[in-house]
């Protein structure tokens, strides 16, 4: 047995490359079914964690899927705003408690939530280094951020502008990050925070500048008289909030008008959520409520029918390999007439060297087998990137 | 036998320790109640006694109106079980910070009608907003001592349903604290006067609503000599509005006393207490105030 494995090992290493090239392309045969299969078990298990964590979500009528994927996975799409008053007044209704989001803007590709204090609760999110959100202008970076971007609690990060082309449009600013999360894997990782209100700062809602009144540079000011200064275009807006410009800061209009994307619902239980649902159903509300697992369950159904049709090719893609192999086997035995012949030659039984050539396919199948493995450990890692990629 | 007072002495520590421990437990199972200024406070501190624990981290010397919190005073509002605002715009910090927004409670929510609109600076213009002017409200919305009594019983309602077991107490604590402030209510409506009064400050404007009374108001500090366009302005407003009285919100100095005296004004010191007196309380400040002014205006 050993001498069959030698002399078996000592051919295959003879034609090293026909070897390699075999035990790849068995490999990933063997592969590719349990890895997707794998990437995609773990990615439903990933999303649906995330959806089945968030009760309802309550945000403007339109496409379900893209208010749940911007809602839960932070993922910025197209979708209608609502206004702020939305929130207190599901807070009336007595049946739970309403966190605020807003989704609109990013700050060097990663996108900058607006919210509450109240979401890092619901999400179980603690601070690894700097502390929580406290005064406008600041930000709190998921772990991902941090690293990706070097960043830590005392360095600034700026918001991407909306649009390079539209001048007039609301201007960068310039965050102060207080703190970093600890690592949660979930799309909190890869998101800015900041209070709704520097959301709406960056929209354009609420701004500082300096106090018309106070001014000593009078090209400032264009027109003045007791009731009314108007200003010219140099007065200073400012793009970073600081302790001492904090009180310059103000909103125009009222708060309650103001937009977020949605509102994710916490009921204080399951006949309270029933009845929130309830309502939306017999009452004219312009907005929709949506039981995110629901959205995400329906989303992977459709996106994982496909799956069945993965399956049928890799059979199919299987049993071809298998007659390729039978017809390689077949043509090497072939072209190993002679040299089978000099081993008869020389003594050696039938059995015998069919036992060497068995030798040479288990090793071939055993390196198949190893690769299949090894390739199914690391997809683990790339569960994040599929779902990005594949789903959202 | 020799190490008897020494152990005597370490039981008596481990005891007060074991007391002490006790204690914070206890502090630490009340709810915590935070709160914008005095008037707040003490309604608070009336209504719900011994079973809450109250932040009000504004220093004596501040005025709560324009004060701005720091990190760890913000830090303890946030771990508050509820907030008590004013409302009216009352403590601008509110607008630029984070917090619980569920927890934060708006006391004058419930008699918003009653809200005297006040124009903050002149109209201005920049950038793409357009002309727009800043807007807010009057904030001493306690001189009305009939808006005091309703922020006190939203104050009570909230105190409530976080302490249902003590319903009947807070309920009890605050008719107590209604009446008192119905009291003083009744005793200024009582006395209401046509006579002319200079507000030192911009502050009266729910007293002078409430109460009937005529108050003009200038923007003189009891310890800032005013400048000589702001004695002008006043003596302008005196050519308008003859009047004898002048409420301040602290005593004056004397300097300002004598150039008041030379213009036959009496001083009367209204302090509309925003943060907690050096003596007394919120009821003993307003009993002298209206006291002081019922004397001048009989």
């Amino acid at each position: 047995m050993i001498q069959s494995l030698y002399l078996g090992l000592k051919y295959l290493q003879y034609h090293i490359y026909r070897t390699l090239i075999l035990i790849g392309s068995i490999g990933l045969i063997i592969y590719l079914p349990l890895g997707l299969r794998k990437l995609i078990s773990e990615s439903e298990r990933q999303m649906m964690a995330r959806a089945d964590s968030t009760p309802l979500i309550i945000g403007s009528k339109g496409n379900a899927t893209d208010l749940v994927i911007n809602s839960i996975y932070l993922e910025q799409s197209d979708i209608e705003l609502i206004a702020y008053s939305k929130t207190k007044k599901l807070d009336k209704l007595g049946f739970g408690y309403s966190i605020p989001l807003i989704s609109v803007f990013n700050a060097r590709d990663y996108p900058i939530v607006g919210t509450t204090l109240d979401y890092f609760n619901f999400r179980g999110l603690e601070i690894a280094s700097g502390r929580n959100l406290q005064f406008v202008g600041e930000c709190v970076i998921g772990s991902h951020v941090a690293d990706e971007l070097s960043l830590a609690p005392g360095d600034s990060l700026v918001s991407s502008p909306d649009n390079f082309l539209d001048l007039a449009g609301s201007y960068p600013l310039q965050m102060k990050v207080v703190g970093v999360l600890n690592t949660s894997n979930t799309p909190d990782d890869r998101a800015v925070f900041t209070d709704l209100k520097t959301n709406w700062v960056i929209m354009g809602l609420g701004h500082g500048h300096q106090d018309m009144k106070k001014v000593t540079d009078f090209s400032l000011i264009l027109e003045q008289d007791s009731s009314n200064i108007t200003a010219s275009a140099k007065l200073f807006i400012y793009n970073k909030i600081n302790g001492e410009d904090l009180e310059s800061f103000h909103f125009h209009g009222d708060a309650n008008t103001f937009p977020i994307s949605a509102v994710i619902f916490v009921p204080d239980h399951h006949k309270a959520a029933t009845l929130l649902r309830g309502r939306y159903k017999t009452e004219a509300f312009k907005e929709q409520i949506l039981v995110p697992s629901d959205v995400v369950r329906h989303l992977l159904e459709n996106i994982f029918r496909i799956k069945h049709l993965f399956n049928t090719a890799f059979i199919l893609v299987g049993l071809a390999t298998f007659l390729i192999l039978s017809l390689i086997i077949a043509l090497t035995l072939r072209l190993r007439k002679k040299e089978l012949y000099t081993m008869f030659t020389i003594g050696s039984s039938k059995t015998k060297t069919i036992e060497i050539i068995c030798t040479e396919l288990f090793v071939i199948v055993l390196g198949s087998i190893s690769l299949a493995i090894l390739l199914y450990g690391v997809t683990g890692y790339f569960v994040e990137a599929f779902i990005r990629q594949f789903i959202l | 036998m020799k190490n008897l007072p020494l152990l005597l002495i370490a039981f008596c520590l481990l005891s007060c320790g074991s007391k002490k421990n006790n204690k914070q437990k206890i502090a630490a199972d009340k709810p915590v109640v935070s709160v914008v200024n005095y008037p707040l406070c003490y309604f608070t501190e009336r209504i719900g006694g011994d079973f809450v624990e109250l932040n009000f981290p504004i220093d004596q010397g501040s005025d709560p109106a324009y004060w701005v919190p720091d990190s760890e005073s913000l830090s303890s509002f946030q771990k508050s079980d509820v907030i008590f605002t004013n409302g009216a715009n009352y403590a601008r910090w509110l607008n630029n910070v984070s917090l619980p927004e569920r927890l934060v409670v708006n006391t004058s929510a419930t008699i918003a009608d009653k809200l005297i609109e006040v124009q903050e600076g002149v109209s201005h213009s920049h950038g793409a907003d357009g002309e727009h002017v800043h807007t807010g409200f009057a904030f001493t919305t306690w001189l009305n001592f009939e808006i005091a009594i309703e922020q006190a019983r939203t104050i009570q309602v909230e105190l409530i349903k976080l302490l249902p077991e003590k319903e009947s107490t807070l309920k009890k604590n605050f008719k107590l604290l209604e009446k008192e402030l119905l009291a003083m209510h009744k005793q200024l409506l009582d006395n209401g006067s046509e006579m002319m009064i200079i507000g030192s400050h911009p502050v009266y404007q729910y007293l002078s609503s409430a109460y009937h009374l005529h108050i003009h108001s200038v923007h003189f500090e009891p310890g800032v000599m005013p400048t000589s366009k702001q004695w002008h302005n006043l003596d302008h407003l005196l050519d308008h509005h003859p009047s004898s009285v002048m409420i301040w919100e602290n005593e004056p100095g004397d300097d300002i006393r004598k150039e008041l005296q030379k213009r036959n004004i009496t001083v009367v010191v209204f302090s509309p207490c925003a943060n907690k007196p050096a003596q007394g309380d919120f009821m003993s400040v307003m009993n002298r105030n209206i006291k002081s002014l019922i004397d001048v205006l009989s």
